[in-house]
């Protein structure tokens, strides 16, 4: 009852049918289309700029403001924003300006890494579990029991196992790093799979996946080039959603002791541990809080602007 | 689609026997103990006896079996015994005259290590205030961010959307300790206690509805953790929705809908809408039973105490018994709604076939 | 009090089968249980048969749970929804800043808790895999010198973490032994200034000294780089980082770690992370005894009480000290009856301890409560209930709330 669109129009919903709709000059491949698209929409750009100023301000800023981040002045305690501390002083006298930017390097890492390791696996999982009824039973049931698990007696286990031998493999803190983003990947890829997968069963009984499909088009390719770009939209939500899930994440595993260790700031755990303070020094939980907050924003651009410039319906507009 | 509900029923026994083992088996390879929170007073041939008389150190399937049977058999018939009687029950777990009696009083329960009381009454007593609040929070989450997300579409890049962007992403990223606090400090501690919009920090489990004046009571208890919480779900649901409903509206059936001259009206809730919905039906699936499980952290703030509060003090406490039940029932939810879920998906688009 | 004959079969391993004696105790207190609901809320109301007719002062308590410190000091002291809070334990800032809004007033009572950190007499090196921390590890390459735990000692300013850390509910202290006053030592009370250009001097003529110019002194060829790990709780994050400061200004490197209490406090024989394991150089927690009598407490260090593989690592010798001459004063203690001289010979065992610098206690803690300004009556007692006199309860009047 919804639609019943000729096979000319269906046809245009894939990307490779979409070039001849701008009218330029000289032929331009599809990602110059993308990337001139992704450049005249405001809130990506806007995104870009801002995601960039935060990855420059933690990553340059530290040679820049070089107070160590660990520096302790217990006659400063929880000092107001002055010129000596641009962002105010924590409860034991550590400048907040370098501990957001110490902090900001491993929150960010952290939170894109974990990203792509939960829409790699959510996405391989969900296409599979769609595309192929033979493999829907199975792989879903696996999601059912990773959805089941108690998180928290997980990763105790999980930590308890893999901390030291990672910690003695890769050292201390990239043994950590390696083990906080695969565990948060590993238990939040479930509702990503299951939306994928919800789309590609509706998806795959469109028109233009049973035309492809009837002139031969082998499944790789009919994944890659017909059904993907169509659960673009949901995939890209799914990401900036388990960016800022990470950064939470990483900082209540650090919190309760799971993750890093207590001399090594974090956004997440700046805040944490400053909800106390709220009423005594604001400063200390207005900072990291609209820094999170920022980089979800951008993230999240950046995937609105993403998402339209590969959708070729709306290019040229 | 009636054989394959049935067909995935059937096959549902099997895998929560397997997923509850497994759970079973995280819980009790966890390094916490349960007599980890007692005080180090206490000698060690003590705490060695107390773990005995709990029963820790027998072997694990066995262990797992006992439960199993309890939690299978045992605490079914119970229920049921609750269910066909009207009366309270005598004190031995003994039941009044008239009443069917199925289970021997002294059959051994699920018992909480912790508490030392049968595991499910301990979810009795939590359950209504989880429901109350986590369950109405997430109903105004729904109703907010549907129609949130159908806006934001509809008017793409318009200034409602950039505020509702703004707004839902901010409600995502900042955690609900942080909101939660701040509403108490605003609502709470800033606000005069005489002033008819100060609300109360915590909340009171043992209050009853009976009037009109115990209901505004419970209303100005629930605000604050519903509104923290009904921030974040709405945040969530309306991107889903807003990100499916773009998709849509680009879609051809739309441009020839509206040329064959219907209604904006109906076009964008009757055929958009219902061609969006798959994710957001996906997402509210994967998060009922979420409901159930409380909110760890919003409960916490608000000292809600109901099952989030409970799982969280039964992890601390490595309360075997208790977080095996919370989360076998928590199982048994996911697999329902993920089963729902799909059913819906076939009713939404009748061309999604699982034969 | 409780009922003898109610719990007559209750006792040892089958306690947790007595649901409903655990659940309904019959006794002879001011107050009888109307409401009892596990880790969340328990109503009581006057007991009619007690024992005092004019008391208690109250018709009804409730006690509610959950929640964290703060919001139970806030509850009390900013929002007046509750009128007493106790185990405050949070920056004493908050609380001072709390009790100057004037809802509430602060008690302290102290008890036997000492805050203390445990330095490793064995070797916890990860290269020694199952047998670390163990007696066939051998000993600490460093840590059971007691030069070195000496100027560990001596850069900790004791006086300022109890400030920051626990303000009035915490007294600095050089003594695992603090109180009763009979018992407590004032033999090693120069510990409480600290003395950081002391420390340094100590261990430059004991030869400890940075050989290979990297800031970090090096014992026998050994650097001094300790792991130091406790339980998760902001107050202990402090005490961390303010004592990794003034140890890296000695020249000694410090590596933090925190773990979750629920784990580092289980016993479970199969985690590393647990206290009694103590797979780290250095670790911090708080202990105490209970009752008046420190004997058996002091009994905790002899020889035969290390944690050990074979005993599922359970032992409270924690941090793996044994001297002979102690055990024999341990031996001598439990046959000396005459009180002079059983404090002479606990004062002599923590002396001991405190000169082997195995062990370095910082802060005698106590519990903070707090309560609603109107209550009076209150007389906190850190040795028993803090509830003890609750019978003498009253609200001031003409400061009733409903």
């Amino acid at each position: 009852m919804t639609d019943r669109p000729n096979i000319t129009a269906t046809s245009g919903a894939t990307p490779a049918g979409a070039a001849p709709m701008i009218l330029s000059d000289a032929p331009r491949s599809q990602w110059a289309d993308a990337w001139y698209q992704f450049r005249h929409h405001r809130g990506a750009m806007a995104g870009m700029f801002c995601f960039f100023a935060i990855i420059l301000f933690v990553t340059v800023g530290p040679y820049i403001w070089t107070v160590d981040p660990g520096a302790l002045d217990t006659r400063n305690r929880f000092a107001g924003p002055s010129p000596a501390h641009p962002m105010g002083t924590m409860q034991l006298g550590q400048d907040v300006m370098a501990q957001v930017m110490f902090g900001g390097r491993i929150s960010l890492a952290v939170g894109l890494v974990a990203m792509f390791i939960t829409l790699l696996l959510g996405t391989l999982i969900g296409v599979l579990a769609g595309f192929f009824k033979s493999l829907d039973g199975i792989l879903m049931r696996l999601t059912d029991l990773f959805l089941a698990l108690p998180v928290l007696p997980l990763l105790l286990v999980i930590i308890m196992l893999f901390r030291e031998p990672l910690s003695q493999r890769f050292g201390t803190e990239a043994g950590i790093f390696i083990l906080m983003v695969t565990v948060i990947g590993l238990t939040s890829w479930m509702p990503v799979a299951r939306i994928v997968r919800g789309d590609i069963l509706a998806i795959k009984e469109r028109e233009f996946v049973l035309a492809a499909r009837s002139i031969g088009t082998p499944p790789p390719r009919l994944i890659l080039r017909h059904i993907l770009p169509n659960v673009l939209s949901p995939i890209m939500v799914s990401g900036t959603l388990a960016v800022a899930n990470a950064i939470i994440t990483e900082s209540a595993l650090s919190y309760l002791g799971l993750g890093f260790p207590s001399d090594f700031p974090t956004w997440g755990k700046i805040l944490i541990d400053a909800v106390q303070y709220t009423e005594r020094a604001p400063w200390m939980v207005i900072f990291p809080g609209v820094l999170i907050s920022l980089t979800v924003l951008s993230v999240n651009y950046m995937g609105d602007g993403m998402r339209d410039a590969l959708d070729p319906r709306i290019r040229g507009r | 689609m009636v054989t394959y509900i049935i067909r995935r029923l059937v096959l549902a026994v099997p895998a929560l026997i397997f997923i509850s083992f497994i759970i079973f088996m995280i819980v009790k390879l966890s390094p916490s103990d349960p007599t980890a929170n007692l005080p180090l007073t206490i000698p060690p041939e003590v705490r060695e006896q107390i773990r005995e008389s709990l029963g820790v150190n027998e072997p694990l399937v066995g262990q797992y079996l006992r439960w199993a049977r309890m939690m299978f058999i045992t605490e079914p018939l119970i229920m049921l015994e609750d269910a066909l009687c009207s009366q309270d029950r005598l004190p031995g777990r003994v039941l009044p005259d008239g009443c069917w009696q199925i289970v021997p009083p002294d059959t051994s329960r699920i018992i909480s290590y912790q508490t030392r009381s049968p595991v499910f009454d301990l979810i009795a007593v939590s359950l209504p205030q989880t429901l109350w609040v986590v369950g109405t929070s997430y109903i105004i989450g729904i109703l907010i961010g549907v129609p949130l997300g159908i806006i934001s579409a509809y008017k793409q890049y318009s200034v409602t959307d950039q505020a509702a962007t703004f707004f839902s992403m901010v409600g995502f990223s900042i955690p609900t300790f942080f909101t939660g606090t701040m509403a108490i400090i605003i609502f709470s501690v800033w606000t005069p206690t005489d002033a008819w919009w100060w609300l109360p920090s915590s909340y009171t489990t043992t209050h009853v509805v009976n009037d009109w004046d115990s209901f505004v009571f419970q209303l100005r208890q629930m605000i604050l953790p519903m509104m923290v919480l009904g921030l974040y779900n709405a945040a969530q649901i309306s991107r889903y929705m807003r990100a499916s409903m773009l998709d849509n509206l680009q879609q051809d059936y739309v441009r020839t809908a509206r040329a064959k001259g219907m209604g904006e009206r109906v076009v964008v809730l009757r055929h958009v809408l219902r061609n969006s919905l798959i994710p957001v039906v996906t997402v509210i699936a994967l998060n009922v039973p979420a409901v159930f499980g409380g909110a760890l952290i919003t409960e916490q703030v608000f000292r809600v105490n109901g099952i989030g509060y409970q799982l969280i003090q039964a992890i601390r406490g490595a309360d075997v018994p208790m977080v095996q039940t919370i989360s076998f029932i928590f199982a048994v939810l996911v697999v329902t709604f993920n089963l729902i879920a799909d059913v819906l998906y076939g009713i939404l688009d009748p061309r999604i076939r699982y034969d | 009090m409780i009922q003898a004959a109610q719990f007559a079969d209750c006792l040892g391993a089958r306690a947790p089968e007595c649901t409903e004696a655990n659940f309904g105790p019959i006794g002879t207190g001011p107050f009888v249980v109307d409401e009892f609901r596990p880790n969340d809320v328990i109503e009581f109301s006057a007991n009619e048969n007690f024992r005092n007719p004019d008391q208690p002062g109250f018709a009804t308590v409730t006690f509610r749970g959950g929640g964290d410190a703060v919001s139970a000091a806030r509850s009390v002291c900013q929002t007046g929804e509750f009128d007493y809070a106790w185990n405050l334990q949070i920056d004493p800032q908050i609380l001072a800043d709390m009790e100057a809004e004037g809802l509430c007033t602060v008690v302290t009572a102290f008890g036997t808790s000492v805050e203390r950190l445990h330095l490793n007499q064995t070797n916890p090196d990860p290269e020694l895999g199952d047998i670390r921390s163990t007696a066939e590890a051998g000993p600490h390459p460093f840590l059971t010198d007691p030069i070195v735990g000496q100027a560990l000692s001596m850069a900790i300013d004791r006086v300022l973490l109890t400030e920051l850390g626990y303000g009035a509910g915490g007294a600095p202290t050089c003594n695992v032994l603090p109180a009763p006053e009979l018992y407590a030592s004032t033999a090693n009370d120069a510990c409480l200034e600290q003395d950081l250009e002391g420390a340094i001097a100590l261990l430059d003529e004991a030869g400890i000294v940075d050989s290979d110019g990297d800031g970090i002194r090096e014992y026998e060829g050994t650097p001094l780089s300790v792991v130091f790990q406790t339980s998760t709780n902001a107050v202990r994050q402090d005490y961390q980082a303010l004592i990794q400061d003034w140890w890296s200004q000695i020249g000694v490197d410090t590596e933090l770690r925190n773990i979750d209490a629920s784990v580092f406090f289980g016993g479970d024989p199969a985690s590393p992370d647990t206290f009694q394991k103590f797979y780290a150089d250095i670790e911090m927690y708080t202990n105490n005894f209970a009752g008046v009598d420190p004997q058996a407490y002091m009994a905790n260090w002899v020889c035969d009480d290390w944690p050990r593989p074979e005993t599922q690592w359970q032992g409270a010798n924690i941090q793996r000290f044994c001297d002979p001459a102690y055990d024999e004063l341990v031996a001598e203690m439990s046959t000396t009856a005459d009180l002079e001289e059983r404090g002479r010979l606990a004062r002599e065992m923590n002396d001991m301890l405190m000169q082997s610098y195995s062990i370095i206690p910082i802060t005698h803690r106590g519990g903070v409560s707090a309560h609603a300004a109107s209550l009076e009556g209150i007389s906190m007692s850190d040795w028993d209930s803090e509830l003890w006199n609750i019978a003498e309860w009253t609200r001031t009047p003409g400061m009733e709330r409903e």
